[in-house]
């Protein structure tokens, strides 16, 4: 199961862009990158591409981290149980 | 590396870039090779090798295939013998599958030893069965593939940015390495850069018809399907650069599959002990003394060099297929007319293909066939259309259904198409769409926007170009991509092999065989392509002489009857010489004779308008210019045409005078000029004629002047052989309509829709020139218009929009039988429908049984929807008032519309001071003038200048009228004619007389009624 989060995150990424740490209620060390991929956004309202990220975290959690590749802001999107 | 997976635009409404524009981008980062694959598709291989062998890299054609169970597979051909087996597969896939959705099985391919098979995206058998997470099947699956394939067959790793990619990939290598199958790296191309993805998504959308905000799984997640540079692709497969490597393998296995230069033109089947060139040589001759009587002399002297040039190039075969065809129409009574510059040919004419004598033209016969150009000859024949299909036939019957396909066209996204596809993907409201699309000229895709402002019909658009702009942007970047594939009107190749070799065969829409590749496209690959082209004119003529038989034979060409008619410009119905500049021309030029007539064919046309030449041609023609030339050499080429260029013929005549190029090169530099693109290569042909001139003595600001003459006409003009033939058939119609117009005017009802002007218009005219029509009438009427014994024409049941064939015999057979009794006899013994009956009561066809429409309407509804839903009529109900049975008549008819609405509100016009057409005609010169009527066919030709200025006709119940507005009233007033134009249309504008011809110059355009607005 997954739940929607949607929101912004501060993230410390590796120089290849992949996340190594991000804070949302508490703070959480990545521990492995489960899968990576790109999305177009919504080209049609002027939206650029995004890089998502599928983690798995030192605490055991699993989660979806996105990188807007045009504002370089990161959103944490899903949570998995 | 070599991009092997390739998708352009012919992968239609998916892949967003040309062949052209691939070839282009791979040269230019330096891939040696570049693949294409679209799917179930070749029709971009012609181009993919022609832009490949001017960018000087290897072609890969190649084509995504679907497999039986619905997987993708992608297939390379290692050559020519693997191309024809891509071709035999699917012509297997195309017709032998639901017509959109070829499906091939792999049986196909096993026996198919020159294809190289890659195991396709994730539609792929193996991808897909690994997505579904059954490991069993994806090793069945490219194990079945690899024992297909042997040693030609490769696993595709994708790394397309996709969610579960790097576990594919590692599921599909495992199996690779267990079934000892080499993996190869592949980017799936479907757009140029990564940055054209939005274009590839939204024609996504257009194919599957929804708009850009709703999710699709075929809808692409990103952008990274794009053609990598080498050092993109080394990156993004760093870790594993052997996938690369295997690229260059592949490639290194493939050959380019098309070698440009072959031919494979149809053997014309004769027995062994004659040859093409002998048998064409005897019906030659033969012809020759049918036709001239003599076979020496000049005649002897010019079919010896035609036979000769034919001989040498090798299409002896070419020119007896094609005798053939015309004397299978001929045996079969099959009006036809040869078109084009075939008339240029003697041969031509000996074998009866063509009507135009070209040695008494002094028709240059390199126009048509030439030793330098060594191009294919283009042979064009009309044919009645209702038996074109019939001749068609004949040649699949004589040839093979395996030699004989239709041609396809690539039907290319225009303005219209653009907004239309793309506006509804982006989600613009319906309404907002069709009213920017109706509003739009026909335009390339990418001129919306700079032109936008020189439209004004465009500028009173509720919807301005900032609220369309990502709309115009997308219309831009898709102009010029194939849209869909259709078929070719006329065109048919045969060819000496089977063509499943070399060209797949799908069915068109219609369910005809055709090769999925257009016109310039087939004579690449190498075949003959035949024009058989359908002309309604043909039918209306051989209709008219069934009423006026001692026409048949009679030489029209000669007639003056016929001259003078046109000469009056009462041409309106009339093959070529109807339109409103025809009309106008005519009215100006007082033709008097048959030459005026091909002249009068040639000048319009946009080579003579845009280089400004009927104003110099008519004052000369008159008297009141002084025909100068250039140069004294110009006077025998120029002399017949007032020293004016109307005819390509006479281009080349002058390269070759002037020039000193040989007449093959002549009308090579014509095929250039018309061909040009740009203002520096158009310099660039004249540099060498001012130089070739110069060179052989002319002055060199003569030489360029007289390029200057040539350049103004470029040759988007006729050839004279062309006009010729086109005259015979237009004063074939001119003498029916002055010596039998009933005849003609019948004919050509009956053969709607054809020519320029609608039924109501037609019989307007006709009413006019005194023939007198009779009622549709279900007792008399025949399925075609009629002329009875008294003269009048008989409405035909042909006129009654919603009654097909069908409906029709059924009424004849019946009638047959005994007369109509009343509706429910009529109903019971024709099975016709309620919606047939009812428009059979409206268009008058019933008032025998009953004058009371609105009874009978009531007895239609009760006939076939049940008694109980319609009781029965009560006996005094009225009948509609009179307006109203005439707008119902004209709903079903398409007859009296215009002008009774005319009728309607002429009470109300006449207190505005506003005149009939009628009286506008015979105004003196100049006089100011108010009129109005329901605006007819606005258009805007094109002008040298560039200015704009529209032409248009109003038409009230008096006839018609032409007029015209320069520049300024289009500017200001010109969304009155192109853009929401009301239903009556006033003019304010000023008499001109020209000759014998009428026209109202336009001041101010009002409307002169207020107008009904639904709210």
């Amino acid at each position: 199961m997954s739940r929607l989060v949607n929101r912004p995150v501060k993230v410390a990424a590796r120089q290849d862009g992949a996340p190594i740490l991000f804070r949302y209620r508490d703070q959480h060390r990545v521990s492995r990158i489960l899968e990576v991929w790109r999305e177009a956004g919504e080209w049609w309202e002027g939206k650029g591409d995004r890089q998502v990220y599928r983690v798995e975290t030192e605490g055991g959690g699993v989660f979806e981290l996105l990188f807007d590749l045009t504002s370089r802001n990161w959103t944490l999107t899903r949570s998995y149980d | 590396m070599v991009h092997l997976h390739v998708h352009s635009a012919f992968s239609l409404l998916d892949g967003a870039a040309s062949p052209e524009a691939l070839v282009r981008r791979a040269a230019e980062l330096g891939f040696p090779a570049l693949a294409l694959t679209d799917h179930s598709s070749v029709s971009g291989v012609v181009a993919l090798h022609r832009a490949a062998l001017q960018a000087g890299i290897r072609p890969i054609a190649g084509a995504e295939v679907e497999l039986l169970d619905g997987s993708h597979l992608t297939l390379l051909a290692m050559g020519p013998d693997g191309y024809a087996g891509l071709c035999r597969a699917l012509t297997a896939a195309h017709l032998g599958s639901t017509r959109g959705r070829p499906r091939m099985p792999l049986s196909a391919l096993r026996r198919e030893e020159g294809l190289i098979a890659l195991s396709g995206c994730r539609k792929g058998a193996a991808a897909r069965a690994l997505l579904d997470r059954s490991g069993e099947r994806a090793e069945e699956a490219l194990r079945t593939l690899r024992d297909a394939f042997p040693n030609r067959f490769y696993v595709e790793v994708q790394r397309g940015g996709l969610p579960g990619d790097a576990a594919l990939e590692a599921g599909l290598s495992q199996l690779a390495r267990h079934l000892s199958i080499p993996e190869v790296a592949s980017c799936d191309v479907h757009h140029l850069e990564r940055e054209d993805f939005w274009v590839h998504d939204l024609l996504t959308c257009v194919r599957l018809g929804i708009t850009v905000d709703e999710l699709h799984p075929e809808r692409p997640l990103n952008g990274e399907r794009y053609l990598l540079s080498p050092q993109e692709a080394a990156e993004r497969y760093r870790d594993r650069p052997e996938l690369l490597g295997a690229t260059d393998e592949i490639a290194a296995r493939c050959a380019p599959a098309l070698s440009f230069g072959v031919r494979l033109y149809p053997s014309f089947p004769l027995p062994p002990t004659k040859t093409p060139e002998g048998e064409l040589r005897r019906l030659t001759y033969e012809g020759a003394q049918r036709r001239y009587g003599r076979t020496d002399g000049e005649v002897g002297r010019r079919l010896e060099h035609e036979l000769r040039t034919i001989e040498d190039l090798g299409f002896a075969d070419y020119f007896l297929l094609v005798w053939d065809v015309v004397h299978f129409a001929q045996r079969e009574g099959i009006r036809f007319a040869g078109r084009g510059s075939a008339a240029d040919s003697a041969v031509a004419y000996c074998l009866e293909i063509t009507e135009v004598d070209p040695i008494a033209r002094r028709l240059l016969f390199e126009r048509f066939l030439s030793r330098e150009r060594a191009e294919r000859p283009d042979i064009d024949l009309d044919f009645d259309h209702r038996a074109r299909d019939r001749v068609a036939d004949y040649l699949f019957r004589t040839y093979g259904e395996e030699h004989v396909a239709g041609v396809a066209t690539y039907q290319t996204f225009q303005a219209r198409s653009a907004v239309r596809d793309l506006g509804k993907a982006l989600g613009f409201p319906e309404a907002e769409v069709k009213e920017v699309q109706r509003r739009l000229p026909w335009l390339p895709a990418d001129a919306i926007a700079e032109r936008w402002d020189l439209f004004p019909e465009l500028q009173a658009s509720p919807i301005g170009p900032q609220r369309l702009g990502l709309l115009l942007r997308a219309c831009a970047a898709v102009a010029g991509l194939p849209r869909h594939l259709g078929t070719h009107l006329g065109g048919l190749v045969v060819s000496r092999g089977a063509l499943s070799d070399i060209a797949p065969r799908q069915r068109s829409a219609k369910g005809v065989a055709i090769v999925p590749f257009d016109k310039v496209d087939v004579e690449d690959l190498g075949f003959l392509k035949f024009d058989l082209l359908s002309l309604r004119t043909l039918a209306a003529l051989d209709e008219a002489y069934k009423t006026a038989p001692e026409l048949r034979d009679a030489r029209a060409a000669e007639d003056p009857l016929a001259i003078e008619l046109v000469a009056r410009g009462e041409t309106l119905g009339l093959f070529q010489l109807e339109s409103p500049a025809q009309r106008a021309l005519q009215g100006r030029m007082g033709a008097r004779g048959f030459e005026d007539i091909v002249h009068a064919i040639a000048i319009i046309r946009p080579g003579p308008i845009k280089g400004n030449m009927v104003g110099p041609y008519l004052r000369r023609r008159a008297g009141k210019e002084e025909v100068s030339y250039l140069d004294p050499r110009l006077r025998p080429i120029l002399e017949k045409t007032y020293g004016v260029v109307l005819f390509q013929e006479q281009v080349i005549e002058i390269a070759t005078e002037i020039g000193g190029f040989s007449p093959g090169e002549a009308d090579q530099l014509r095929r250039v000029m018309t061909h040009a693109r740009s203002a520096r290569e158009m310099a660039s042909i004249g540099e060498r004629f001012v130089a070739q001139a110069t060179a052989g003595g002319t002055d060199e600001a003569v030489a360029q002047e007289i390029f200057r003459m040539l350049e103004g006409y470029a040759s988007y003009g006729f050839p004279e052989a062309h006009a010729a033939a086109f005259a015979h058939t237009a004063l074939r119609t001119a003498q029916l309509s002055a010596r039998r117009p009933e005849a003609l005017f019948a004919a050509l009802l009956s053969q709607q829709p054809m020519g320029y002007y609608p039924p109501h218009i037609l019989v307007a005219e006709a009413m006019r020139r005194g023939v007198r029509f009779a009622p549709l009438d279900i007792a008399r009427s025949e399925s075609l218009y009629r002329v009875e014994a008294d003269g009048r024409v008989r409405v035909g049941l042909c006129a009654v929009r919603s009654l097909g064939p069908q409906g029709e015999q059924a009424i004849l057979a019946a009638r047959g039988e005994g007369p109509f009794r009343s509706l429910a006899d009529l109903a019971g013994r024709t099975g016709l429908s309620t919606d047939e009956l009812q428009a059979l009561v409206d268009a008058g066809a019933l008032d025998r049984l009953d004058r009371n429409r609105r009874r009978l309407l009531w007895q239609a509804g009760r006939l076939t929807h049940g008694r109980g839903l319609f009781p029965e009529a009560p006996p005094d109900i009225p009948d509609f008032p009179a307006w109203q049975r005439f707008w119902r008549q004209e709903a079903v008819l398409g007859l009296r519309g215009p002008a009774h609405l005319m009728l309607q509100v002429r009470a109300q016009l006449q207190g505005k001071g506003i005149r009939p057409v009628a009286q506008v005609r015979r105004l003196r010169h100049r006089a100011e003038v108010s009129v109005a009527g329901v605006l007819f066919r606005p258009h805007r030709p094109p002008t040298r200048s560039g200015r704009v200025v529209a032409f248009f006709m109003l038409e009230d119940e008096t006839g018609l009228l032409d007029l015209v507005a320069f520049e300024e009233v289009y500017r200001l007033q010109g969304d009155l004619l192109f853009g929401d134009h009301p239903p009556v249309l006033g003019v304010h504008g000023r008499v001109e007389r020209q000759g014998r011809g009428v026209t109202v110059q336009a001041r101010e355009l009002f409307e002169p009624l207020p107008r009904l607005r639904v709210q």
